[in-house]
């Protein structure tokens, strides 16, 4: 029943998100990044193209509904958890960077668990919303911020001091074997798909057209953000750096503006688009969790819910005392194997598209 | 009903006598001519002393008997016939005369109408709309709507809501267009009201709301009959209570209470603009005092240096962190605003004179606030009442102090961070089950699902 656009937005929010964060500082770091995005693509879009083919053959189903007659009860549980564990660590990763960004480049004066404790509570109180509404919401963020977006791209390549010679030598270095972690994180940019899992409940007929301009408008996307922070801060100088875009960001400026540093809008696209991607990664595990582990209808559902929402919060407070090198190494792991989980959710989706057919 | 035996009808005099004794209004005689005799009864405080003489005590002597009176009593359609005494009684009480004679009791309708005339609308003001607002009167009020609305397809019902204030509420509809599901939700709700006294329609919609702690009206309060016909032409419900001047509009979206009556009258484009600028005040009375207290203690690197330092330079005889700086300057105008609503119109104008011009030039040069923070109140002041709906700019004025404490906490985070939970939070609410908030005003893609 409702609008298809709202699939797209899942899509679009996971790009932005994505495309500042990790993947630029793993792609600028391996060789063969090149290549690696041009096989991303493909495997994005390829994934896409099948995860929708397989859930729409499951119109207004849930993962745990469609894995329910496949495997006996224990195995369906702890696929479910193994499979939520993604969406809560990826959540956590966002919200644990976001802290450390925000404490390090705009608000040194706050401290860390505060703005964590800030963050959690906004994030806890919406990731527990209606599944329509957390759509909602992220319609509302989107359409706000991609104007900000846009605006931050002109006003870098309009910058005088971005080379296009250093983006010239990338390409012609590009003929390196890519890299596995390259690749993985390439195709984050594409993920956003797989929330499907818990939203398929709400999209009567999704049908997926023109998937060329997904896959064209990620292709665009991953090049922007391989190539743009190398642009400025050049291609030895770029491994340097923790947060490529940011460091990018802040070395432009505004000159006929009332903000000076163009880091600052650039920081106010990325902590709403962040947010709002932690709010629907933690709300998709959450729903996975509760759908196969309490039902709502339960007597214990607050307790339990409660719980489970305790342990979310303790988990990002450990992340948040790691040191940088440590929590980098957790979102570099986390990247490698989630390509590899996303294979397998699309497996035993074609799996339960085959016996459904049988049946 | 006609009575047989002589004495029930005495009997029903006297217990209605009783019922209404130490009532000062009431007025109790007989009417005797000859060999005609009647007794009338009736409270003098809701009838209309000018019916009365002239349908009931003028006929009563120009006719030949009591039983032509009768029929010529019989033959308004005023009258109307109470089943019992109690029957009889809260008629009485509405503002009918009860006619004992030739046996029986008949009820005369003389109520006496308090209310005003249609008048111009005073809370929504527009330029070129129509003028009219609602009256204090359910009938006038439904007179208004359907010359505007002029189908067989535009419903009424009524109800009585409230023991003791027996509020009639008229719930409006156009049939076709309705969604059927909020009619059930709303008549259910209605039904389960237990208020004893329910006289305005804000009450009401608190009552229909359902929750107790929610900060954004669900349900849009008018006194515009215009605003009500659009309405109810887009399939919403409005309900009516008498004796209040407002209606409310259900199920609403947020958007509803950014809309003025007049923006069709405009040209599409400057439409377009009044609503760009509606929104925009939103966000800066929203969002000004706690930006404020974020750029000049947190983040003052943001702004251009000229900027910054001009900011600065304001503060320097100020005493206080900006947090206080800005909390009393709003309270100030907080005051300000509440007693020039409530002052009489001959003082209003002098005090709220005399305040800005304390607020503005004395508090600056006293070194208690900036001169920033002055221009910054007052833009925060106006921008609010850019909003058309009363119970959305309150609610507003509310909310701007969680920004501040926000801002006060976190900085520039705590602003975003508190756009993100409204967002949120107004995409969580639901009007009588329907969606409240959708960015491109799409509500409808979600009927139909629960």
């Amino acid at each position: 029943m409702l609008n298809n656009r709202y699939f797209y937005y899942l899509l679009i929010l996971n790009g932005l998100v994505n495309s500042v964060n990790f993947v630029p500082r793993i792609l600028v770091n391996k060789n063969g990044s090149l290549i690696a995005i041009f096989v991303a693509v493909v495997i994005g879009t390829l994934m896409i193209i099948f995860t929708t083919k397989a859930m729409q053959s499951f119109p207004g189903k849930e993962l745990p509904e469609i894995l329910e007659p496949l495997f006996p009860k224990f195995i369906n549980k702890g696929m479910i958890l193994f499979f939520s564990l993604h969406w809560y660590l990826f959540g956590a990763i966002t919200l644990v960077s976001l802290v450390d960004i925000t404490h390090r480049f705009i608000t040194p004066d706050v401290n860390r668990l505060m703005l964590a404790f800030g963050l959690l509570a906004l994030v806890i109180f919406a990731c527990q919303v209606e599944s329509y509404s957390v759509l909602v919401s992220i319609e509302t963020i989107l359409i706000v911020n991609i104007p900000i977006f846009l605006y931050f791209i002109i006003k870098i390549f309009s910058n005088e001091f971005f080379s296009w010679d250093t983006i010239r030598e990338v390409v012609t270095d590009a003929a390196d074997m890519p890299h596995y972690t390259a690749i993985a994180a390439a195709s984050f940019i594409f993920t956003g798909y797989i929330n499907l899992v818990v939203f398929n409940r709400l999209f009567k007929d999704l049908k997926v057209k023109k998937i060329w301009i997904i896959a064209i408008s990620g292709l665009l996307l991953l090049l922007a953000a391989y190539l743009i922070p190398i642009g400025i801060n050049g291609i030895e100088g770029v491994k340097h750096q923790v947060y490529p875009w940011l460091t990018t960001a802040d070395s432009n400026r505004i000159v006929f503006f009332i903000i000076e540093r163009l880091l600052f809008i650039y920081y106010l696209f990325y902590i709403t688009v962040a947010v709002a991607a932690t709010v629907l990664y933690w709300h998709v595990g959450l729903r996975l969790l509760q759908t196969s582990f309490f039902k709502k209808t339960g007597k214990k559902f607050n307790i339990k819910n409660l719980l489970l929402l305790l342990i979310f919060v303790a988990g990002t407070f450990f992340l948040i005392q790691l040191d940088q090198f440590n929590f980098m190494k957790i979102t570099d792991w986390f990247i490698r194997v989630r390509l590899i989980s996303e294979v397998l959710l699309l497996l035993m989706l074609f799996y339960a598209v085959r016996r459904a057919k049988k049946a | 009903m006609v009575i047989k035996v002589k004495t029930e009808n005495e009997k029903v005099h006297e217990w209605l006598k009783q019922q209404l004794e130490d009532c000062a209004d009431i007025d109790d005689r007989e009417l005797k001519a000859g060999d005609k005799k009647a007794k009338i009864i009736y409270l003098k405080s809701v009838t209309d002393s000018q019916i009365i003489n002239r349908f009931i005590i003028t006929p009563f002597y120009e006719t030949k008997d009591t039983k032509e009176f009768m029929e010529y009593v019989v033959s308004f359609p005023a009258e109307m016939e109470p089943k019992d005494q109690h029957e009889a009684l809260s008629q009485l009480l509405k503002g009918f005369v009860i006619i004992f004679a030739e046996n029986k009791y008949v009820a005369f309708q003389a109520k006496k109408m308090a209310g005003s005339g249609v008048t111009e609308a005073s809370a929504e003001v527009n330029v070129q709309g129509s003028p009219d607002a609602l009256t204090e009167n359910l009938e006038v009020n439904l007179n208004l709507i359907r010359h505007r609305y002029q189908t067989a397809n535009l419903k009424v019902e009524l109800k009585v809501i409230g023991s003791i204030s027996q509020s009639a509420a008229g719930i409006l509809y156009d049939s076709t267009k309705v969604d059927n599901d909020v009619l059930k939700e709303l008549k259910k709700r209605l039904d389960s009201i237990e208020a004893e006294v329910l006289i305005t329609a804000g009450e009401l919609e608190q009552e229909l709301s359902g929750r107790k702690f929610h900060i954004f009206p669900t349900v849009v309060v008018t006194e515009r009959p215009d605003r009500l016909v659009k309405s109810i032409e887009q399939g919403k419900i409005v309900v009516m209570l008498d004796k209040t001047k407002f209606a409310i509009i259900l199920p609403s979206i947020f958007q509803d209470f950014f809309a003025a009556m007049d923006d069709r009258i405009q040209l599409p484009l400057v439409g377009w603009f009044l609503k760009g600028i509606r929104y925009a005040g939103l966000i800066a009375t929203l969002s000004l005092p706690a930006f404020y207290v974020a750029f000049a203690a947190y983040n003052p690197e943001i702004l251009r240096v000229q900027l910054t330092l001009m900011i600065a330079g304001s503060r320097v005889p100020v005493p206080y962190p900006a947090v206080i700086e800005v909390l009393l300057m709003l309270i100030m105008v907080e005051f300000l605003i509440e007693a020039s609503i409530r002052l009489p119109k001959t003082i209003g104008p002098t005090a709220t004179t005399v305040g800005g011009l304390i607020l503005g030039t004395a508090a600056t040069e006293a070194g208690l606030v900036g001169n920033v923070m002055i221009i910054l109140v007052s833009a925060v002041a106006i921008t609010n009442f850019v909003i058309p709906i009363n119970m959305m700019n309150f609610s507003v004025r509310v909310l701007r102090y969680a920004f501040l404490l926000l801002a006060s906490l976190f900085g520039l985070v705590g602003i975003v961070l508190g756009f993100v939970g409204i967002v949120v939070y107004l995409s969580q609410v639901r009007s009588f089950g329907r969606p409240y908030f959708n960015i491109l005003a799409d509500t409808n893609s979600r009927k139909g699902i629960s």
